[in-house]
């Protein structure tokens, strides 16, 4: 997640001497300042989440370790500032260039992008004939103080300078979208796929590092929820994206003084902090019965209420926890947290507008809560109201998550590809690459909507990039045979489609490029033998296929006789799923149940072990002990139970590690 | 819309150089009127949706122009659906016969024309099977199928038993066509999929006790059917020893033509979700099925569509038979190209069609020249199959506007429907599309009909003052109706190509007559009319904005001139 700037400066070949001092500041090596600096950002962003009540210390000491590494950070910054002032005077301008890139390099990791973007540019003046001084500068001119202007020119020297590095080529033209060049942008992909091409036949196709840099503290990634800073919080990491770093800490330190999971331990009782640790054992029952004696000592403390509703959530007892913390909202209607959790728990129990309503309560006393924006657009999302879910994905964005922002791009795309707005998929497709440009999934994304509009150009480019990022994805040389196919470059689509058959040989749509361009340039018989495969993985599906909608419909038309309550024709139904399905653990259980339900627990048990065998879900072992309780067998009831309980324990734990 | 040729207008003709009818014209649209109710047609469609959802329900609403009666004026058919699960529904359901008066109305005929409503009612084609002069009619439906014998005009008598035409599978689509080149027409019918009543299974959401219609691949695929023409008033189930039987598709729409110009007719037929079939007629109604090699089995990105309804026309003047397959929404529907040497490109994305129609859940489609300026322009209308479709796609709706897509040139077309009148307008849970000539003033008019709704009958009115010809044809040593005859006509320096077809777009036929738009140009340089069994006729000096009926071996034996509407 670290910014990727020092490092690719760092294997610059510098001048002896110099070349220690500035590895202090941007070597990479751990425990360097900026990587300690990040993991307690990281460590005390995580602590916010309150899931276990007792994190006021953890972002007390983390918002300390966060100050004293950025004093280690500064001052590793003023010696290489003094060593290289010692040494540039007397260097040659190409080790002097490095020298004031390199630095510049640790600047941009410190937020101080005037001075990195200064370094930069004296380089450039020493050395302007190295491409990657302009590609720094283009980002900075672009990222940092959006001079679209100057930044194209500086990617356009780049690329100049190194017309053989796709890379360069691919940059420009992603600059030249924002200014609107069509003409040139055009030009622009062209050579790109030209220099693409040929620095993939000359090296073979393997991947490079990841090409891309983003200014920032963290780089984002792939697939993971993203990171809203907490209302009460939110200025101090404005200040941190704006590169004030020592004043985001100080006001970190004002917010946690109003903070009431920060508040001091004086004022928690004891009860809170056996619950805390309670809830870090998975003891649910010992968790509630904590929490449920501090309520009683302090029953207007909204804390304790929050933390009983989170913990009966986790033990699926929806009605209490939703009462807990409507509880916990009232004794404290200003706190962010407790109306977040009072949300998920009625989208976990399935009362949407409930959800809806309470968070636009939030929003109503909280405007500036991104998470509550974020949380109403994934709402309307799973309902399926994909008009308000865009336009609160859009109203979230505002509020500058810290990661997971290439996450909402991509769901407004595929939300917005989904309704046939293919422009504005294609708009939420390229945001999405601008913040997570190493990411070969938004490349692959973008490329086949791009591909779907018939924009040729822009779709062979970002398979290529997809592919520069990942070769393996059989998927991009398909869209790149779908293109040639469709420009009648017959063999340039013989040609993808073979490298998208080489990672995949099953890919069919490759495999029907292949066979049609094959045809296409008159090679009949080589064509008919791919068709012939074709059609045989063709033939596969149509029997997947049909054996999937008969199992759906053996399953749904199970659930209807067994809503009805006639068991027996479920219990039917089922043993021809499973002669389909022997393996699937669910279709067990369902016919356990179903079994058991019609009065036939023996039978009920075997199946139900059968699931287990199988790994069902821990409620399996629930059912196992409804079965054998019906059959008098208590003891073997009580030990199930038993079993059923320590794994939801089990799960709570996880679910509380993984947090 | 009635022609009339003041002077001012013949000498602009006289003046203007034929070079001006090649450069670029300033964007004119056509406006349609829906005349339904005023032509006098009440036929509202009984599609029996029922709580059950059983898949006829959604896809049913056939209708054709033909012309019955031999008056020169076309009539129309409209299949009803019925109901499978209420019989006091299914009693209101009643295929119409309207015969057009000529005076921009149409009376109800079917009381005493002896058509009657039996099973399902799915689609319909119509041609002179017994080569008497009138065109018979065929019905296919859930259940068994029709064939209604024409008594010279006036009655029809079910002939499906002396026949052997009465397949009782689920029928869709038809088509008449002399496959075997023996001088009679041949038959044949696409089957959907084995949804019988009692094999109707759940389909949607259990928990929130939500129906819906089952997706077709829910059931097994049904093969089509061959009858070949006895030439005695009688059929022969040829399906397998054609080669037509032993493929199984879930067969929707079918169009029949010379893909590859051996003189031998062949069929292609759209099914949906799975690989459509083209048969390639290897001589004498042999067939070997040739979609996958040909690029016409699936679009270019490999993948099954929900093929509907489709059509088979030269829409880039290159002489040959392109092809067009109307598919579900979010899979655009698809133009193949034909490349000759009986190959296929899908040009989709480069004609501009495809974008335009991901919204759109298509059923008929016709190449025609609505505006009369010498290209084939396409029409497509559509209409959701979901009964709650909202429900799976926000935004999305059963009723749906018609596409028309205006030939550009260069392969190119241009959405217009919008631009094109309230007719355009109109949504509609589209499903069969068929074009003809319903007042006979030289332009093409439209009629769709709308599953559980009212029938649309758009009269093109207003249109650009371009020329055209209507050419009807008989054959004498071909089969009467003269299906499967090419028709090339020269003029301004171009050749348009035609074929007569019976049956094609979705559960529907066009009027029989062959249809040029000319544009500006006032001289026909040369009629050539391929006749199915073979042999060649060129026709000289034939005049524009006439109807002209040529006779096989004799050329013209009439030319109506000025039609306008009888009084």
């Amino acid at each position: 997640m670290i910014s990727l700037v020092s490092r690719r400066l760092a294997s610059w070949r510098l001048v002896p001497g110099l070349l220690v001092a500035l590895a202090l500041s941007v070597g990479g090596q751990s425990p360097d300042p900026n990587t300690d600096f990040l993991r307690a950002l990281g460590q005390f962003s995580l602590a916010l989440d309150g899931a276990y009540g007792d994190e006021g210390h953890g972002i007390r000491s983390s918002l300390e370790s966060m100050g004293r590494a950025l004093d280690r950070w500064d001052e590793t910054i003023r010696t290489a500032e003094a060593a290289m002032a010692a040494a540039v005077a007397g260097a040659d301008p190409g080790p002097a260039a490095a020298m004031h890139a390199t630095l510049g390099g640790a600047y941009l990791d410190r937020g101080r992008i005037a001075d990195a973007l200064r370094e930069f540019t004296t380089a450039a003046q020493l050395d302007p004939a190295r491409p990657e001084l302009y590609t720094l500068q283009g980002l900075v001119l672009s990222q940092g103080v959006n001079d679209d202007a100057a930044a194209t020119d500086a990617f356009r020297k780049a690329a100049a300078l190194d017309a053989r590095n796709p890379v360069r080529w691919y940059m420009l033209a992603r600059q030249l979208e924002k200014t609107g060049a069509a003409e040139e942008r055009t030009r622009t992909l062209q050579t790109f796929q030209q220099s693409w091409d040929q620095a993939a036949n000359g090296k073979g196709r393997s991947a490079i590092a990841p090409p891309f840099s983003r200014l920032g503290l963290l780089q984002e990634k792939s697939r993971v929820e993203p990171f809203f800073p907490p209302v009460l919080y939110a200025e101090g990491f404005a200040r941190l994206q704006r590169g004030d770093y020592r004043g985001a800490i100080d006001q970190f330190g004002e917010a946690a003084a109003r903070d009431p999971l920060a508040a001091a331990p004086v004022e928690r009782s004891e009860a809170m902090g056996q619950a805390a640790t309670a809830i870090r054992d998975g003891s649910i029952d010992a968790a509630i019965r904590h929490l449920t004696v501090a309520i009683e000592l302090a029953p207007d403390r909204a804390e304790a209420h929050r933390l009983l509703g989170a913990v009966y959530l986790a033990s699926q007892q929806g009605d209490e926890a939703i009462g807990e913390l409507e509880a916990a909202v009232r004794l404290s209607p200003g706190d962010e947290r407790t109306h977040l959790a009072l949300a998920n728990a009625l989208v976990v129990t399935g009362r949407y507008p409930d959800a809806e309503r309470s968070l636009h309560q939030l929003i109503a006393v909280l405007p500036g809560s991104g998470r509550a924006r974020y949380a109403l657009g994934r709402l309307y999302q799973r309902q399926g109201d994909y008009e308000n879910a865009l336009r609160e994905f859009e109203s979230s964005i505002a509020f500058h998550p810290l990661l997971g922002l290439n996450g909402i791009y991509q769901s407004m795309g595929a939300i917005n590809a989904a309704r046939q707005h293919f422009d504005a998929a294609i708009d939420a497709y390229s945001s999405r690459v601008d913040v997570h440009p190493n990411d070969a999934d938004a490349h692959q994304d973008l490329g086949d909507t791009y591909l779907r509009l018939g924009r040729h150009d822009e779709a062979l480019a970002e398979f290529a990039m997809t592919l520069m990022l990942a070769t393996g994805r059989a998927g991009a040389y398909a869209g790149m045979a779908e293109v040639h196919l469709k420009e009648g470059r017959y063999a340039d689509a013989v040609e993808a489609s073979r490298r998208a058959l080489d990672l995949d040989g099953d890919h069919r749509q490759a495999r029907y490029s292949l066979a049609t361009a094959l045809l296409r340039l008159g090679r009949t018989e080589e064509g008919q033998t791919e068709l012939a495969a074709f059609q045989r993985l063709q033939a596969d599906d149509a029997a997947a296929r049909a054996r999937s909608l008969e199992l759906g419909g053996l399953k749904r038309e199970a659930s209807e006789h067994s809503a009805n309550g006639d068991h027996e024709k479920a219990v039917a139904l089922l043993r021809r799923a499973l002669d389909l399905e022997p393996n699937d653990a669910v279709s067990h259980l369902n016919l356990g149940l179903a079994l058991l339900y019609a009065g036939h627990a023996a039978d009920a048990i075997e199946r139900f072990e059968s699931a287990v065998a199988l790994k069902a879900p821990p409620d399996v072992h629930r059912h196992l002990a409804e079965a054998y309780a019906a059959l008098g067998r208590d003891e073997d009831s009580r030990r199930e139970l038993a079993l059923y309980q320590q794994l939801q324990q089990d799960s709570l734990r996880r679910a509380g590690g993984n947090r | 819309m009635t022609r009339r040729w003041p002077l001012l207008r013949l000498l602009f003709f006289v003046l203007t150089p034929l070079a001006a009818s090649q450069s670029p014209a300033p964007e004119r649209f056509v406006r349609f009127d829906n005349v339904a109710v005023t032509a006098g047609l009440d036929f509202r469609h009984v599609n029996g949706a029922s709580a059950a959802r059983h898949l006829p329900e959604i896809m049913s609403g056939g209708g054709l122009f033909f012309d019955y009666d031999n008056d020169g004026w076309i009539d129309l058919f409209l299949v009803d659906g019925g109901s499978l699960t209420d019989a006091s529904v299914a009693a209101r359901a009643r295929h119409r016969l309207y015969r057009n008066r000529g005076n921009g109305t149409f009376e109800d005929a079917t009381a005493r024309s002896g058509i009657q409503h039996t099973g399902y009612g799915m689609g319909a084609c119509a041609a002179d099977y017994d080569n008497d002069g009138w065109p018979d009619l065929y019905v296919t439906n859930v259940g068994p199928n029709v064939l209604y014998h024409n008594n010279g005009g006036r009655t029809f008598t079910d002939a499906t038993r002396t026949a052997g035409v009465g397949s009782r599978s689920f029928g869709a689509s038809c088509a008449f066509a002399d496959l075997d080149r023996d001088g009679d027409v041949d038959l044949f019918v696409t089957n959907y999929v084995d949804a019988r009543v009692d094999n109707n299974i759940f389909c949607g959401d259990t928990a929130s006790r939500l129906r819906v219609y089952c997706h077709p691949l829910n059931f097994a695929p049904l093969q089509s059917v061959l009858y070949r023409n006895n030439g005695d008033g009688t059929f022969s189930d040829v399906s397998a020893a054609a080669g037509i039987a032993p493929r199984r598709g879930n067969g929707l729409g079918v169009v029949i033509g010379d893909y590859d110009d051996d003189g031998w007719p062949d069929i292609f037929v759209a099914n949906d979700m799975t690989p459509n079939f083209l048969y390639h007629n290897e001589g004498r109604a042999i067939f070997k099925e040739m979609a996958l090699a040909a690029g016409v089995a699936l679009p270019i990105d490999g993948k099954p569509r929900a093929g509907m309804g489709t059509d088979f026309a030269d829409y880039n003047g290159d002489g040959r038979l392109d092809l067009f397959v109307t598919n579900h929404e979010l899979e655009m529907h698809t133009l193949y190209r034909n490349l000759g040497a009986g190959l296929f490109a899908d040009t989709t994305s480069e004609s501009r069609i495809g974008l335009e129609t991901l919204p759109y859940v298509g059923f008929g489609t016709l190449f025609l020249d609505y505006d009369n300026d010498g290209d084939l322009d396409l029409a497509v209308v559509n209409g959701h199959v979901m009964n709650d479709s909202g429900h799976f796609r926000p935004g999305a709706k059963e009723a749906q506007r018609k596409l028309l897509f205006r030939n550009d040139g260069g392969g190119r077309f241009k959405e217009v429907g919008r631009q094109s009148g309230p007719g355009f307008a109109v949504e509609g849970v589209g499903r069969a599309l068929a074009a003809g000539d319903i007042d006979n003033d030289g332009d093409l008019d439209l009629m769709v009909t709308n599953n559980g709704g009212m029938v649309d009958l758009l009269r093109n009115d207003d249109g650009p003052e371009d020329h055209s010809l209507l050419v009807r044809l008989q054959g004498t040593r071909s089969n009467r109706s003269a299906i499967g005859a090419r028709v090339l006509l020269t003029a301004g320096g171009a050749t348009q190509m035609r074929e007569v077809k019976a049956g094609s777009s979705y559960l529907a036929q066009s009027d029989l007559r062959v249809h040029f738009g000319l544009g500006r140009t006032t001289r026909i340089d040369r009629l050539e009319i391929r006749w199915p069994d073979g042999a060649s006729e060129v026709v000289q000096d034939v005049p524009v904005n006439q109807i002209v009926s040529v006779v096989e071996g004799k050329g013209i034996t009439e030319r109506r001139g000025n039609l306008g509407m009888r009084n």
